[in-house]
């Protein structure tokens, strides 16, 4: 089995290859083209999600983000194909989406944001909610108040200082804002600006904001 | 890779309403390893549930816009908040139903769950 970390666009020999990766087994290049696939070889089927691993993986994929020569596409955890063929295939087979989304990610970084709001859902809300559709929406609309107002702006202000933005739709309840944008190394201080005025502003918003990270949600291109 | 804290940008003023979503990875690892033949069922449910949920989500979004800017008459406010109340509760029942809660359905649905 072969273990995927990454899809780069430099050469094999420009990249910082770490000594080890997922299993201890020590990652090398696949190279099809312009673009390397950066790999480690395995007898047993890895994908049991072990936290080592997962670190594993990470450190590797960081590594690779961080080389100065040129980006990378990370792969999700877990990707694997059974043979070499397959991976020269793989990069036959979608070059060149691989070269418009690395020349995308090139020199920028992840940053991911969720935010949520605060205190205790109104329990006369919820009775008076049920008396007519009308009020079911108006009390919708005050629940999320302020803090989802807020909320809708972080996300407007963070998308212009973003190359790309991905959102997650689906939410958990309280759940105003999930995230990533992608940005220049030097936006990360503007982004960390941005969220702690916003949670600043009100005190039902609580904003967690996490990176750099490699540019994990920016690997599929814009629909 | 540097250390875990050093990737927090923002440590937002209250991080409890965060930590659900860490237990809910380590469930979701879990269940897939063992992925029993009765579990299956469930699964497929928690699957099309999320997508409904998604679905219901956007509408009540979209909702909520139009009732916020003023452009619907009452009747068709009313309309749409009942059905919205009755879409939410019959969510309801189909959770209990199947055994999910909120943190069940919370799927990676790839691409469909993603907006730019």
């Amino acid at each position: 089995m072969i273990w995927l970390y990454g899809i780069c666009d430099q050469p094999a020999e420009a990249l910082p290859l770490p000594a080890a990766g997922v299993a201890g087994a020590e990652p090398r290049a696949v190279v099809e083209g312009p673009l390397t696939a950066v790999v480690s070889d395995h007898e047993h089927d890895l994908r049991e999600p072990a936290a080592e691993s997962m670190i594993a993986h990470a450190r590797v994929v960081e590594q690779l983000a961080g080389g100065d020569a040129g980006g990378v596409l990370p792969a999700r955890f877990g990707s694997s194909l059974e043979t070499e063929q397959a991976v020269h295939e793989l990069l036959r087979d979608r070059r060149e989406r691989f070269l418009a989304r690395l020349a995308c990610v090139h020199g920028r970084v992840e940053v991911g944001v969720r935010a949520m709001r605060l205190g205790a859902a109104e329990p006369e809300h919820a009775e008076a909610a049920r008396s007519s559709g009308r009020d079911y929406l108006l009390a919708k609309l005050r629940e999320r108040g302020e803090a989802g107002r807020l909320a809708d702006e972080l996300d407007r202000r963070l998308t212009a200082l973003s190359r790309e933005r991905r959102l997650l739709l689906l939410r958990q309840p309280r759940e105003l804002l999930r995230a990533a944008y992608l940005v220049e190394p030097s936006a990360v201080e503007a982004v960390q600006r941005e969220v702690a005025r916003s949670e600043q502003r009100s005190d039902e918003l609580a904003v967690l904001c996490t990176g750099p990270w490699p540019p994990y949600s920016f690997v599929e291109e814009e629909r | 890779m540097s250390s875990p804290a050093d990737k927090i940008l923002n440590t937002p003023v209250d991080l409890d309403p965060f930590a659900s979503k860490v237990a809910h990875l380590d469930d979701a690892l879990s269940r897939r390893v063992r992925a029993e033949p009765e579990d299956v069922e469930r699964g497929l449910a928690q699957l099309v549930l999320t997508v409904v949920e998604l679905l219901r989500q956007l509408m009540e979004r979209q909702a909520l816009r139009r009732v916020e800017s003023g452009t619907l008459d009452d009747e068709t406010v009313e309309r749409l908040g009942r059905a919205l109340m009755a879409l939410e509760s019959r969510m309801e029942e189909l959770k209990e139903v199947f055994g999910l809660d909120d943190d069940d359905l919370n799927l990676d649905l790839g691409p469909l769950g993603r907006l730019l």
